[in-house]
């Protein structure tokens, strides 16, 4: 598997298991996407820059973004359009790329730095990301599915 | 050497000029900003597409630039020289993500030219109905509504 | 005669494309240097001027712009670079290394189409 990606994927499962108590199911299969990218009703995006840009896109179905939300504030959300459902998915983005471009950093020297991150919702939403080929990792949980989206621009 | 830093308001207003000027030029509509208008894309059971980017450096924020889906084919299509209904879904997204590409790299010149440090990401773009965008920072963010004929639009910039 | 567009962005590319089929040129597509260079490798005589955004990933427009300026077979093929570099550093640097012209983004078609004139020897 590419290096750049692992610790994306193993951050996922490893971040999300500490801070929720969730299992989450990861593919093996890293799967090439294209340009657009379909929503499974809650997204958030983190993009980085440094030696190489990127982009790092966290996306679930709206139970599973409130079933986290619930067990890492402990307050029981109803509606995924709330403010804290939704920052909450962002700073598990922020916390999970966070980590994983730590390990590049260290690994690979790519002095990246994350911009903060992203959060949608909405009725089928799209994501269009021009110029950036990406993979994605499937994955499933007891509370619905979810996927990651990891994209780098191509080295000089 | 001091670090130059620069605020929200200083960045918005930088970014409302090059809005105008860059639809203006790419397209040939005679823009205008609304001042008035504090909300961000209104576009209630209209499919949206909004184009987003970041900047980080000596200030962390995200500018998007949203409209609806029929004002962003004529955007494209004006931009082109291709028929709004000869237009691919990808080239409307591609248009998107490039005029904000255009706008936030104009800004960055400026600013990098009066000694700041800015990166930018890549550019990409949302589409889809009843579209939520939520920013860590609620305070934090300056909106501003642009016309253009019947093509309305909406710049954001959220500071993180 | 052809004109070569070589951007990472496709839109940029149809904009251009637009631009120059009216001119009735044939216009060849590259999205990064790499592929630029490979049809350049067979193409190179019918190349009558190649529009260069600066900001690609992988090997950007002026490392490009310098391999064509030092390559016998394609120096002699005109070009301008296309770009939101609009810094005059680097105008310079482009023109001192053999950049005919210098768009900066955003830009009119007219204004585009008439710099592709000029690198035309039309203008």
């Amino acid at each position: 598997m590419d290096s750049l990606y692992k610790p994306f994927i193993e951050s996922t499962a490893n971040i999300i298991g500490q801070m929720t108590g969730l299992h989450i199911d990861l593919s093996d299969q890293v799967c090439e996407e294209g340009q657009e990218i379909s929503s499974l009703g809650v997204t958030s995006i983190v993009t980085f820059a440094g030696v190489r840009r990127g982009r790092f896109l966290i996306d679930m179905v709206p139970e599973l973004a409130i079933k986290i939300t619930n067990n890492i504030t402990g307050v029981e959300y109803k509606d995924v359009r709330e403010y804290d459902v939704l920052t909450s998915i962002a700073e598990l983005n922020n916390i999970i790329a966070g980590d994983a471009i730590t390990v590049l950093n260290d690994e690979l020297k790519l002095s990246l730095r994350l911009a903060p991150p992203i959060v949608l919702c909405g009725k089928e939403p799209i994501i269009s990301i021009p110029k950036l080929s990406s993979v994605t990792i499937h994955g499933s949980s007891d509370h619905g599915d979810l996927k990651i989206n990891i994209a780098f621009e191509k080295e000089g | 050497m001091d670090m130059v830093s620069v605020d929200m308001k200083k960045l918005n207003g930088l970014l409302n000029r090059a809005v105008i000027d860059v639809i203006t030029t790419m397209t040939g509509f005679d823009v205008e900003d609304d001042p008035d208008c504090s909300q961000f894309a209104e576009f209630e059971s209209v499919e949206t597409i909004i184009g987003v980017m970041a900047v980080f450096g000596s200030i962390d924020a995200v500018v998007a630039l949203a409209t609806d889906i029929n004002s962003s084919k004529l955007i494209v299509a004006y931009m082109t020289g291709i028929m709004p209904t000869d237009l691919t879904d990808e080239d409307v997204h591609d248009g998107m993500a490039e005029l904000v590409n255009m706008l936030v790299g104009r800004v960055k010149a400026d600013l990098v030219r009066e000694g700041l440090d800015l990166s930018i990401t890549s550019p990409f773009s949302i589409s889809g109905t009843n579209i939520e965008m939520v920013f860590k920072d609620r305070e934090n963010r300056i909106c501003r509504r642009f016309i253009a004929g019947d093509v309305e639009m909406f710049l954001s910039v959220a500071k993180i | 005669m052809k004109i070569m567009t070589v951007d990472d962005s496709a839109i940029v590319r149809k904009i251009i494309r637009s631009a120059v089929e009216v001119l009735d040129y044939e216009v060849v597509e590259a999205k990064d240097a790499k592929e630029a260079l490979d049809i350049l490798e067979d193409e190179y005589e019918d190349i009558a001027l190649i529009l260069l955004d600066w900001n690609m990933p992988g090997m950007d427009g002026f490392e490009m712009l310098e391999l064509i300026k030092k390559d016998k077979h394609l120096r002699h093929i005109p070009v301008m670079m296309v770009t939101s570099e609009t810094g005059g550093e680097n105008i310079i640097k482009a023109i001192q290394t053999g950049a005919t012209h210098y768009l900066v983004k955003p830009f009119t078609i007219e204004e585009l189409t008439k710099r592709i004139l000029e690198c035309l020897g039309r203008g």
